[in-house]
């Protein structure tokens, strides 16, 4: 009854708790990628003609999101039955563009990045019986370029 | 340089398709209660199948079974309380001839009233039991009782239940331990409600051994009506319980008394003088 009534709470500690700031984390998400929104990010390792720029620089972002007690009880009841593990979708969606908000934030002052890579693993966690509750790590990096004063015709080509 | 204003004005979409819109909460309910559901399931089909294998194991079979591993009483070394309610026993098996075993009593030094049928055949007595006794048709109500739990093999039945559960929660659910507590709800329910099944049998029996010693039920209900106080006052409570309430019991037994049109008279026969004398530690 004990083992019940505490594996219940944690189940509504992470339920409340985890959507409360699942929820404040998306606001945040959203409103950081609108201020953003005009940085470019792609995945080609070079602009078309790198006599354009003046600047380069290496810019990482780096996030590591723990899971609720809820999502993870949640993803593990779904694991029994397959399909789409959605208690961690959010999770790993949350983690991958906070990551790349960050590397934006590095990359202040420059035009674009470009050579976009993201990288995720999990933490923590194992298998078995000391099994803990995982985290997710996602890593973004890529080369952020400043052009050179030009004509705006120019860099557009 | 930045882009010239106007070149492109980049928009955020509205949504991102990688945000589930249903509740989570609900899919997760739905998904525990079909695990629950396939864990009872499982309880059930092989919680049948173990009566079906009980009901095929001879009682010699059983004894050598146990009798490694269950307590060696000897008859010899009974004391003069545990030899009284022996008598008791012995008694009911002979107007009956009602259980293929031997039978033997052992009393266990504990305040709380509590009795217990175990395998192989010993019937284990607390001296609480005894000692708040009013009569003996009180105490051999519950050795009667016990008595049906032989009968009935129910010891056989729960120790294949009990493995039953440990078989589900060790493999099902030992994948994430943290997770029995819920999981083993649906199972601690299934499971109890089991016991209270074979317990209300149980009580059948002993009723019907009690009318075969004495001629009348008389001091049947004694001890649940002493055990009322027990009963939990929390709403749903019974639910978790492996004994149906005192007050369920002694309704049940009134009813069976009534049924099978048992006398039931005031006279109740004393405890011995070395039940009497038998004291708590």
């Amino acid at each position: 009854m004990i083992e019940l009534g505490i594996t219940l709470t944690l189940l509504l500690c992470g339920l409340v708790v985890g959507s409360l700031i699942e929820r404040r984390h998306y606001e945040s998400i959203r409103e950081r990628e609108f201020l953003t929104r005009r940085t470019p990010l792609v995945s080609h390792e070079q602009i078309a003609d790198p006599m354009l720029v003046q600047e380069a620089a290496l810019v990482v972002g780096n996030v590591v999101i723990g899971m609720d007690y809820f999502k993870w009880f949640a993803g593990w009841v779904r694991s029994v039955f397959g399909g789409r593990v959605t208690a961690y979708e959010t999770l790993v969606d949350r983690a991958r563009r906070e990551a790349v908000l960050r590397m934006k934030d590095a990359a202040k002052g420059f035009d674009i990045i470009v050579n976009t890579r993201i990288e995720s693993c999990s933490i923590g966690g194992g298998t078995g019986q000391r099994a803990g509750i995982p985290s997710i790590e996602v890593f973004a990096y890529g080369t952020a370029l400043k052009y050179a004063p030009q004509e705006s015709s120019q860099i557009l080509q | 340089m930045k882009h010239p204003a106007g070149a492109f004005n980049p928009k955020l979409p509205d949504a991102s398709p990688n945000i589930p819109k249903h509740s989570l909460l609900h899919e997760f309910v739905a998904l525990l209660m079909g695990l629950s559901l396939i864990l009872v399931l499982l309880y059930v089909v092989l919680g049948l199948l173990i009566d079906f294998a009980v009901a095929r194991i001879p009682p010699q079979r059983e004894q050598t079974l146990f009798s490694q591993w269950m307590p060696e009483l000897d008859r010899s070394k009974q004391s003069a309380a545990e030899r009284e309610l022996q008598r008791v026993v012995d008694a009911m098996q002979q107007r009956t001839g009602i259980v293929d075993i031997p039978l033997r009593v052992l009393i266990i030094d504990h305040a709380q009233p509590n009795a217990f049928a175990l395998p192989g055949g010993s019937i284990g007595v607390t001296s609480g039991l005894v000692t708040g006794a009013g009569s003996e048709n009180e105490v051999a109500m519950v050795l009667g009782h016990e008595i049906g739990h032989f009968v009935l093999r129910h010891h056989l039945r729960g120790l294949g239940r009990g493995l039953v559960v440990v078989l589900l929660s060790s493999t099902i659910l030992g994948i994430e331990p943290q997770g029995q507590g819920l999981f083993g709800l649906p199972l601690v329910l299934a499971s109890s409600r089991y016991s209270r099944e074979q317990e209300s049998a149980a009580d059948e029996v002993g009723l019907r051994l009690l009318n075969a010693l004495y001629g009348h039920v008389g001091g049947a209900l004694d001890f649940f009506e002493r055990m009322k106080s027990e009963d939990p006052t929390l709403v749903g409570a019974e639910l978790f319980r492996s004994h149906p309430l005192s007050v369920e019991r002694v309704k049940a037994l009134a009813e069976y008394a009534r049924a099978q049109a048992y006398a039931a008279r005031e006279d109740r026969v004393p405890l011995s003088a070395s039940l009497q004398d038998l004291v708590l530690h």
